[in-house]
């Protein structure tokens, strides 16, 4: 009983502990981009509110993201939204932004082919 | 009745008509209208035309010559006949028949003449092209569209749009991809967010200032996650002046680029770890036309390409031999390598003044420009260059006035000293990549108003000190002694060196550089001064030959002597009084009524540093000798105006040479005092140097453009080579490289040509002879001048 009422506070704690990750963690981190400035800000603008519009639902954020980008720099972009996942792409220069967002979230965006 | 005459042609197979047509009509029977039947000719002419009604009789004319006619004959019937032959045609026409090779008269002739012809639109029904109308069922019309019908053809025409084909030409920039790969993991997340927040307190605690969102501050280190290919900075060679340094800003041909090239990636990250990383590629941040490792590449591919393009200049430098030259005989002739044209706005539109080959480095030089009119005070400037690179110099200095003579340190390659027309000396590292080193020398004596004891005149020649000696050998002693003039040998003795205080002053300055340990007692090492560098001395325009010693940023000058002129040729009488310590720049002439004789050329002895040849511009030569107090040892008076050139021979160590405005060159035996040997020519002579691997070759330039060449061991009065290098530009300055049979001459435009001597003119350095056997030849040369003395010539 005692070991049960221990893991629960462990598991309380290290969720309290996460959450607070959470928070502290919300925003961007940017792992790498080759964008110029200008396109850079812009996209990480377009990633945020489409992050944040739609929260847990990677599916529909990177659909938004990826018609935003379309219409804003011209088609062939790709976006990526998860958690965990590996991959090897082949992107147009300058045009690859990829980054960390809410502690949680791992963003890829490129223009494809 | 008449009878009736009638025309018909001969027999014919046509049908030919003949209608004979008889006028009986009755006008006819009438006679003929004569003249006076004719109804009368009125006034008018009109005869015949009754409408105006002139009937009245009129006098009736008759011509001259008209027929007359008895009533008979008026009577007389005549027929017309009219025929329908042809009466042009030829009645009997013969061709030759191919066939059957023979004349046949051609029989038919036709005698109809169609005058007009018109083709009419009936068909005939029962020829064959209406039997094919009928044939296709009544499609008359159409039909006859479709048959080739040699009566109606229309063909209709249509003339289209020419569409004119444009050729476009699109250039697309070419779409580069570049691969990216990553694991994405939740770990990585969390791990990288902590690293990001100990880098954003960290931050906050060296700014104090709220950190702001992660991506600004990472803005800051331009550092990739994955490390992208930068360019390591290559090792800084020892700049070395062979290796050649650069001076930023002196590149040639550097494009403008700006530090956001190669080395500097726009990438972010803000992990710390890549922090370290950032610090180390700092350094690679900085400006591409600083970056060592970049110039030193750029330097090797400027050399890189200069070879290529003038490939055929490096291989005649190096291989070439003028094959004419043994059919010459004796004469030779040189082969113009490079030219050195300045390019810096400085040195444009120059003269050359002085050339100086590095004693160390065979392809290395430095040139001084500047102006020998005083009317015109300019700028001037030094350049050095290597031979690897005649489009742009090495380094380049300039400097507040012009440049009239340098000089390089044998034992510390790097210090050039420079002498300029505004008196000032100066001594530098050329390596100091800028030259502030020289202005700040020249800022500095402004400021002070004047250094004491720098020159007032031009300063024509300086020299280092520090010559090295070879060894000299008993022979050698023996040589200069043999003509009962003994050198002053005696003062070789080991003296202490004087202390270098600012403060302390001598009244003599009896600078005696300190004997470089173990070496020979006559040997006069390098001078040890504070910088270790070595002592300059100058000659001058204003009479004086001082020494001038570094300290710390600034040349400071010591008199070492006077040079002299007086009217009296005083041998050993005459001495020169010695100046004070420092002297006061206004007192030029001294107590006695002597002047100063302007120096215009200097020449230390190549083994003998202690003694010298100082031309004058009142065409006396000075031997003096620095040791003591300095004095004159000897004058030599052959020259009728200034001497522009004195040159100790390398090798024989009592020959000199003497080059001077009057058209002449002299060859001295230093023990005599009068020439031995006299050349002339037809302009004066900038200057005279030695080959200094013979003991008889020497060169020498002259202000109409001409190189000449002499090797007395082969012809004694003339030249081997007698070249034109320039049309109506004044050569000034001539100088041999030590190591390689070119010799570099500059002009007056600031030009500098590389001459390569041909065979013929450098035996001596084919043959690789002894010091000794050079003295030897020379030795001839001087008993031959000595005969032909006595001869009287």
């Amino acid at each position: 009983m005692e070991d049960d009422e221990r893991q629960l506070e462990a598991e309380g704690e290290a969720q309290d502990s996460t959450e607070e990750y959470r928070k502290m963690m919300n925003y961007s981190l940017i792992k790498h981009c080759d964008m110029n400035e200008e396109m850079r800000v812009e996209t990480l603008e377009v990633v945020v509110t489409a992050l944040e519009k739609c929260p847990n639902h990677h599916e529909n954020a990177a659909k938004l993201i990826k018609d935003t980008m379309d219409k804003k720099f011209g088609g062939g972009w790709d976006a990526i939204v998860g958690e965990g996942y590996g991959f090897s792409i082949s992107s147009h220069a300058k045009h690859l932004l990829f980054l960390y967002y809410g502690g949680t979230l791992a963003v890829l965006l490129y223009k494809a082919s | 009745m008449p009878p009736k005459t009638t025309k018909t042609t001969k027999a014919t197979t046509q049908k030919t008509k003949t209608t004979t047509l008889t006028d009986k009509s009755p006008k006819k029977n009438q006679p003929l209208p004569s003249a006076s039947n004719r109804p009368p000719m009125t006034s008018t002419g009109l005869g015949g035309f009754g409408r105006f009604g002139f009937d009245q009789q009129k006098q009736v004319i008759k011509p001259a010559n008209q027929l007359k006619l008895s009533e008979t004959e008026l009577n007389e019937e005549f027929q017309l006949m009219l025929n329908t032959t042809d009466s042009f045609m030829p009645s009997n026409i013969v061709r030759f028949n191919f066939k059957d090779k023979q004349f046949k008269s051609d029989t038919n002739i036709t005698h109809t003449r169609t005058h007009f012809s018109l083709d009419g639109k009936a068909v005939y029904q029962g020829s064959g092209s209406s039997q094919g109308n009928q044939a296709s069922g009544q499609q008359a019309s159409e039909g006859k569209a479709k048959l080739a019908n040699a009566f109606n053809i229309s063909t209709v025409g249509t003339q289209t749009q020419r569409l004119e084909p444009k050729t476009m030409l699109v250039d697309t920039d070419k779409i580069v991809f570049e691969d990216f790969s990553y694991t994405v993991t939740q770990w990585d997340i969390f791990d990288s967010y902590m690293q990001d927040q100990e880098r954003q307190k960290v931050e906050k605690e060296k700014t104090g200032k709220k950190p702001g969102i992660a991506k600004k501050a990472a803005n800051q280190d331009d550092t990739p996650l994955i490390p992208l290919p930068k360019a390591t900075p290559m090792p800084a060679n020892a700049l070395e002046p062979s290796g050649g340094g650069v001076i930023p800003g002196e590149f040639p041909g550097l494009p403008g680029m700006s530090g956001e090239s190669l080395l500097n990636q726009q990438s972010t990250s803000t992990t710390s770890n890549v922090m370290a990383l950032a610090g180390a590629q700092q350094s690679a941040n900085v400006s591409f036309e600083t970056d060592p490792g970049i110039l030193r590449a750029l330097q090797v591919l400027e050399r890189m390409t200069l070879q290529n393009t003038f490939e055929g200049i490096s291989e005649d430098y190096k291989f070439w031999e003028d094959p004419s030259d043994a059919q010459k005989g004796d004469s030779g002739g040189v082969l113009p390598l490079w030219t050195f044209v300045p390019s810096k706005r400085e040195a444009k539109k120059k003269t050359t003044t002085c050339i100086a080959w590095h004693p160390r480095y065979p392809d290395f030089f430095a040139v001084g420009y500047g102006t020998f009119e005083f009317n015109k005070q300019s700028t001037g400037a030094v350049a050095v260059y290597t031979l690897k690179n005649h489009l742009n110099p090495e380094y380049f200095f300039t400097f507040d006035s012009s440049v009239l003579s340098i000089a390089w340190n044998r034992k510390h390659p790097p210090y050039l000293a420079v002498g300029l027309s505004n008196g000032v000396v100066l001594s530098f590292d050329i390596r100091d990549q800028t030259n502030t080193l020289s202005v700040s020398k020249l800022d500095f004596n402004r400021r002070k108003g004047d250094v004491k004891g720098k020159h007032t005149d031009c300063v024509w020649g300086v020299v280092w000190e520090e010559e090295m000696l070879s060894s000299i050998s008993d022979d050698d002693d023996e040589l200069m002694k043999r003509p009962d003039r003994s050198e002053p040998k005696e003062h070789d003795e080991k003296k202490q060196e004087e202390k270098r205080h600012d403060g302390e002053e001598r009244e003599k300055p009896e600078a005696r550089p300190r004997t470089q340990a173990g070496g020979a007692p006559e040997e006069e090492g390098a001078s040890s001064s504070i910088e270790g560098v070595g002592t300059v001395l100058s000659v001058s325009s204003d009479g004086r030959v001082t020494r001038w010693r570094r300290e710390k940023d600034r040349m400071v000058p010591r008199d070492v002597m006077e040079i002299k002129g007086d009217t009296d040729d005083a041998l050993d009488g005459g001495e020169d009084d010695e100046e004070q310590g420092e002297t006061d720049t206004t007192d030029q002439t001294i107590i006695f009524s002597q002047t100063v004789s302007g120096c215009s050329c200097v020449s230390v002895h190549p083994t003998r540093s202690h003694l010298a040849l100082i031309g004058t511009e009142e065409a006396i030569i000075h031997k003096v000798t620095k040791s003591y107090n300095g004095e004159t040892l000897q004058k030599y008076s052959a020259h009728k105006m200034p001497v522009y050139s004195v040159a100790w021979n390398p090798m024989h160590p009592r020959v000199f040479l003497s080059a001077g405005a009057d058209w002449s060159v002299f060859l001295w035996d230093h023990t005599l005092d009068q020439p031995q040997l006299e050349f002339a020519f037809g302009s004066s002579i900038g200057d005279v140097a030695w080959a200094p691997f013979s003991a008889t070759i020497f060169a020498m330039c002259s202000a109409d453009g001409k190189v000449y060449v002499f090797d007395l061991n082969i012809n004694r009065q003339e030249p081997l080579c007698e070249v034109q290098l320039e049309k109506n530009t004044r050569l000034t300055k001539i100088a041999f490289s030590a190591f390689d049979p070119v010799i570099l001459v500059g002009d007056e435009k600031g030009k500098v040509h590389t001459l390569k001597l041909s065979p013929n003119l450098r035996k001596s350095y084919a043959e690789k002879n002894s010091v000794e056997e050079e003295i030897e030849r020379m030795e001839k040369v001087l008993d031959y001048a000595i005969r032909c003395k006595e001869a009287g010539m």
